[in-house]
């Protein structure tokens, strides 16, 4: 790392926070634990398998300070008929959320005021002890204390989906770090959008959601950003899924700056299931970023992995996905896919879809292919008077649509297709 | 040819078989009907040999042998043959290939010489037509993608191939068309002599209008409760398995 | 290991060698003419002056020391062995008897040609491959003897030691060696570079089919030496090559290491056939002893419609460590794959390839089976790579993976990066196991476990046994069956 990467600043500036007193033992602990791995591990550089072909220069040319509460004047559009949160630099703007008619059962509030919050913090902590977080995370993490936490009961189910605004919004450069804590008790349902929106600044949003889905819940997730050159987003998913539960995501990115939405699914308990449905669009300089990690810890448990990739101008995708199958968790079956459309000439995926197997009844496969539009189709759409432009839009939403499909929600495709994708 | 003698079996220390009794001599065709869960296949199993099957107390014996003495592939080399309920797919091995390793390993278990090609195809090709079976499937992998009428088809067509002594078909018929059944039955009748012997484990009466058996016995909660001839195969399809159970419990009281 | 050795009644050499686990766990032994262990300057000078050799190589070798000095052990990889102590190895070991070198079979020590007996090489030219296969023969770090070689010479080919290309073809050697794999490549050949002591070379004229298969058997005997040889297969317009490779070592309790160094040279519409039976001892039951095979191979397209492919099947080594790789530099240049890799008892493979697209229309294929056993870890790791300048690439992938019992690991870690939009790259992966139904079905048609695992062995390896010439092909598939007899029951 040369001297000049400000990314430096940032490490000094979140270390900082460690040597801030709390008035809460667990607290001390859990930052002090947290500054050690900063310091142990350090910026991520390529020769880091995870990191091998991500850039971070536009990361190094600012020093991102903390962006301070700001009050916004609207809240982008929303999912038709759903609940909406607003989190605005980390902090929960209750006056444009509508989350004063939730359903019994649902809870959406900062994790100091959550009525188990004894509970979650108890849960949070053994999951970050066992699954020590490196650089970003850690970075990220710091800021526990001030998780929005979204939790529903024990055989609840919530009828609406929830759809959570994650913004960003600073007059000058600066970064956000709003941590999420997702909690589904046993039988729960509920389906949670985020979306990420951030002002016309140089701005950073290092997140960190943490996710666990009780026995035989079902959680769908839908996790979106559609970002412009100047913002940059690297968020990590933790997600722990327990005995029956299906945790199905929806992974979508799109734009010009860094985008890394990471996910780390952890099936452990028998019968788990865990989808994930990506689509990735880059244009400009945009770097979007997919490291996947499922984890199969127990027996019967089941995966899918399904990424799109579309690349345009100079933009770079990566998939980096990897399936691991534990000694003795027997019958599994994992499947993982990675399809690519190469648009420009200058345009450029790096693809790598790994298994690693320590069981031996598995049923496992993966596949990624890498491509252009097809001429043939081009050149037909042509023939019967579609112009160019028209035709290779047509051609690359039809590439797109398949993750798209995955979405049984009607409101949600609308909203995704009208209001996110432009 | 097989004398099974109170036969006890268990399974994951629970009891299956509980004192099975059963002879067939040279040349029957017997029959063993019973509702689910019976103990039908397990009886297969055991006779074939799977692992994972205890034989608490009693004795199987075939052909003047201890039956449960013998490794799997020498049961089939003793000539006893089991089609399977569920025939299991083998990727990447082709059905010629696997048909001709067993037919030589059965022949060289008999001392006999190993078949040439052309023979051996010329045998398939004939055994397939038989059982109206697509000459295609030889070549593809081991029941790879087969359906399940041409799974059944394939199971008949190793049986002509290897012409075992005792023939163990093990719901041969369950989730049949009626096209893929009679092909089967006409494999099976085909073979039928006076030293084979044929032992069908089915749910339902509908096979054995095909393949008519010598005997036919009910198998429930693990023992054999009644026996007789085809005519309680008709008594079974009219008044299910039901007054058969009560018959029994009431002998019990 | 009865059952199999029973059945073989002829005295066929290769039938024999094959008879058995690990049959070639014998230790000849004559007088080795051998360095003591130990790694410095003067072991690379003493090497190079021992060969009689150029000032160029000599350099060469030095500037390779220096830099593998600066260099650390890799450790990417998925394998765990204990560190090597390059000190307590030994650079050179030759048999006595070869300090002058002999002038024909007759004068090599009759010690090792009964060596190669019982290894089943046809070294004398009446044996059973006569006139089929020429053969060079590497033990520990030497070349013995080449066969065949006036056959080829009248078709211009050149087929010999490394050592001998060194004094009679110094231009050719100087032109090309490290021009594929440079020293500073990797650790591993960096190592090579500096203490290489021989291996084979060959060249094949311009618009020559070679006449036959040329064969190279490569021995470790000694005990704690390293055995680095060097291969140069230099293919000139036109011409076409198939090149066999066959690996055995004795059984020893400590490990003993191997990097190897191959480079190959298709020039304009040449093609390099190149194939590998790599039968290392992989140590015993519990993982003790056995060969570290790191080795760096890899082929360079240079010409427009050349092409190069490799075929492969590992079953020996306690760890592989091995990417056999092609560079597709010229225009319509095509690259080939094809391996199995058999992992049993504690053996740790990671192998797989690298296919580097520069030239425009370039294709390559990737066919990889790899079977893990035992408590046995196999990795495939590949790299498809299309430059921004490779137009219309093609690529295609299969890795498919094969367990046996439930304490191994199968891992694929397969890399595409593709900047280049007119690229078409596609990969598919699959894990399967062999499972006790399958075992089963197949026992209750009459067949045996052994036979069965062969016999769904031999299916899921198919399109790469296709691939070897036929007499390595039944070897090949020997191989695979006996060292997987006991894996499974």
């Amino acid at each position: 790392m040369s001297a000049n990467n400000l990314l430096e600043h940032y490490k000094a500036q979140r270390l900082a926070l460690a040597q801030k007193p709390t008035n809460a033992d667990w607290l001390t602990s859990f930052t002090e634990n947290l500054a050690q791995r900063v310091e142990a591990y350090g910026l991520p550089t390529r020769q880091n398998e995870a990191w091998k072909y991500t850039r971070l220069d536009a990361l190094a040319k600012h020093e991102w300070p903390a962006a301070r509460k700001q009050a916004i004047a609207a809240l982008p559009s929303s999912v038709a008929e759903s609940h909406k949160v607003a989190l605005v630099n980390g902090m929960l703007d209750e006056a444009h959320s509508t989350i004063a008619d939730l359903p019994t059962g649902v809870t959406i509030c900062p994790l100091t005021q959550h009525p188990q919050c004894e509970t979650i913090k108890e849960k949070v902590i053994t999951h970050y002890t066992h699954n020590q977080p490196k650089f970003f995370k850690a970075c990220s993490l710091f800021e526990i204390e001030h998780s929005l936490v979204i939790s529903v009961d024990a055989n609840t189910v919530c009828e609406r989906p929830l759809h959570l605004h994650n913004l960003l919004h600073a007059d000058e450069t600066a970064s956000s770090h709003p941590n999420v804590i997702i909690l589904l008790g046993e039988n729960a349902a509920a389906t949670v959008v985020e979306s990420f929106h951030a002002n016309e600044q140089q701005h950073f949003t290092n997140q960190v959601v943490t996710i666990a889905v009780e026995k035989n819940a079902d959680l769908t997730y839908i996790k979106c950003a559609n970002i412009a050159s100047q913002t940059h987003c690297v968020t990590s998913h933790e997600v722990m899924v327990a005995r029956d539960a299906r945790f199905n995501a929806h992974s979508l990115t799109q734009g010009a700056g860094l985008v890394r939405f990471e996910w780390n699914v952890a099936l452990n308990e028998p019968n788990a299931f865990a989808s994930i449905n990506g689509l990735f669009r880059g244009l400009g300089k945009g770097q979007l970023d997919n490291p996947i990690l499922i984890k199969h810890k127990a027996a019967n448990t089941q995966s899918v992995v399904n990424y799109r990739g579309i690349l345009d101008d100079s933009s770079i995708g990566v998939f980096n996905g990897k399936v691991k199958v534990y000694p003795d968790a027997q019958n599994i079956c994992a499947q993982m896919q990675n399809n690519n459309l190469l648009l420009s000439e200058r345009a450029e995926i790096d693809t790598k879809p790994v298994l690693e197997i320590y069981a031996d009844d598995v049923k496992c496969s993966h596949g990624t292919t890498v491509g252009e539009l097809d001429e043939d189709a081009l050149f037909f759409l042509m023939s019967r008077g579609i112009d160019y432009d028209t035709a290779r839009a047509m051609l690359v939403d039809a590439f797109a649509h398949s993750i798209y499909d995955t979405l049984f929600d009607s409101t949600i495709r609308q909203w995704l297709e009208n209001d996110y994708a432009n | 040819m097989l004398t099974i003698k109170d036969l006890h079996v268990s399974v994951d220390n629970k009891a299956i078989l509980k004192g099975i009794n059963l002879t067939i001599k040279a040349g029957e065709v017997h029959a063993i009907m019973g509702p689910n869960g019976s103990g039908k296949s397990t009886l297969s199993k055991v006779l074939a040999g799977r692992d994972g099957y205890t034989i608490t107390r009693g004795t199987i014996e075939f052909m003047g042998q201890d039956l449960t003495e013998l490794e799997p592939c020498d049961r089939a080399h003793a000539g006893l043959f089991l089609a399977f309920q569920y025939p299991v797919e083998i990727p990447g091995v082709s059905n010629v290939q696997f048909l001709k390793a067993a037919v030589n390993a059965v022949r060289k278990a008999k001392g006999e010489e190993e078949i040439s090609s052309v023979d051996f195809l010329k045998l398939v090709r004939e055994k397939m037509a038989l059982v109206d079976m697509d000459q295609d499937l030889i070549y593809r992998s081991l029941n790879d993608g087969f359906s399940g009428g041409e799974k059944k088809r394939n199971e008949t067509l190793q049986m002509l191939m290897l012409e075992p002594t005792l023939a163990i078909l093990d719901e041969t018929d369950s989730g049949l068309d009626i096209d893929a059944l009679q092909s089967v039955a006409k494999g099976v009748n085909s073979l039928r002599s006076q030293d084979r012997s044929f032992l069908m484990i089915t749910h339902y009466q509908r096979l054995l209008n095909h393949i008519e058996p010598d005997f036919i016995h009910v198998l429930a909660r693990g023992e054999i409760i009644k026996s007789g001839d085809k005519s309680l195969a008709q008594e079974l399809e009219a008044k299910g398995y039901g007054w058969l159970l009560q018959e029994q419990a009431d002998e019990c009281e | 290991m009865t059952k199999r050795s029973e059945k073989v009644e002829t005295a066929d050499p290769i039938e024999e060698f094959l008879a058995q686990d690990y049959e070639h766990g014998f230790v000849t032994d004559i007088e080795t003419d051998a360095l003591p262990p130990g790694l410095s300057e003067e072991v690379v000078r003493f090497i190079s002056a021992k060969k009689n050799e150029p000032e160029f190589l000599l350099e060469w070798r030095l500037k390779a020391y220096r830099h593998w000095l600066t260099l650390e052990e890799p450790k990417w990889a998925h394998v765990n062995y204990p560190k090597i102590d390059f000190n307590a190895i030994s650079y050179y070991s030759a048999p006595k008897s070869k300090t002058d070198g002999p002038k024909s079979l007759d004068e090599v020590d009759p010690e090792l040609l009964k060596t190669y007996e019982k290894l089943g090489i046809p070294l004398r030219e009446q044996k059973r491959l006569a006139g089929v296969v020429a053969v060079d023969v590497v033990f520990d770090s030497v070349s013995i003897a080449t066969t065949f070689r006036e056959t080829l010479k009248e078709a211009g080919v050149i087929f010999c030691s490394f050592a001998e290309a060194v004094q009679d073809y110094p231009e050719l050697v100087e032109a090309h060696l490290g021009s594929v794999v440079s020293y500073r490549d990797n650790f591993y050949a960096a190592l090579n570079a500096a203490v290489f002591s021989d291996g084979s070379f060959c060249y094949i004229p311009e618009g020559v089919r070679c006449p036959m298969e040329l064969s190279t058997y490569f021995r470790i005997n000694a005990a704690n030496t390293g055995q680095f040889e060097r291969t140069l297969i230099i293919a000139e317009p036109g011409s076409y090559v198939s090149y066999l490779e066959g690996c055995t070592a004795p059984m020893r309790d400590e490990n003993q290491l191997h990097a190897a160094v191959v480079e190959l040279i298709a020039k304009e519409k040449a093609e390099i056939k190149y194939s590998t039976v790599q039968n290392w001892y992989p140590g015993d039951k519990d993982g003790k002893g056995g060969i570290y095979n790191f080795v760096t191979k890899r082929g360079d397209c240079r010409g427009d419609h050349s092409k190069i492919s490799w075929t492969q099947i590992e079953t020996g080594s306690a760890v592989t460590w091995k990417y056999p790789s092609v560079i597709l530099r010229g225009d319509h240049s095509v690259g080939e794959f094809y391996s199995v890799a058999l992992t049993n008892n504690y053996q740790q493979a990671d192998t797989g390839t690298k296919m580097i697209h520069m030239g425009k229309h370039t294709k390559s294929t990737i066919i990889s089976k790899g079977i893990s056993a035992g408590h046995s870890q196999n990795a495939y790791r590949g790299l498809v790579r299309v430059a921004a300048k490779a137009d219309n690439a093609r690529n295609f992938t299969q890795c498919d993976s094969l367990l046996v019992g439930s304490k191994c690991g199968a891992h694929t870690f397969p890399y595409l990066e593709a900047r280049n939009k007119t690229a078409k790259l596609e990969h598919e992966a699959t894990t399967s196991k062999i499972g006790e139904d399958q075992l089963f079905y197949l026992a209750q048609r009459g067949i045996s476990a052994d036979d069965a695992v062969s016999l769904i062995v031999n299916g899921f390896c198919k399109e790469v046994l296709n691939e070897l010439p036929m007499e390595f092909a039944v070897e090949a598939q020997k191989l695979l069956g006996i060292n997987l007899e006991g894996s499974v029951g």
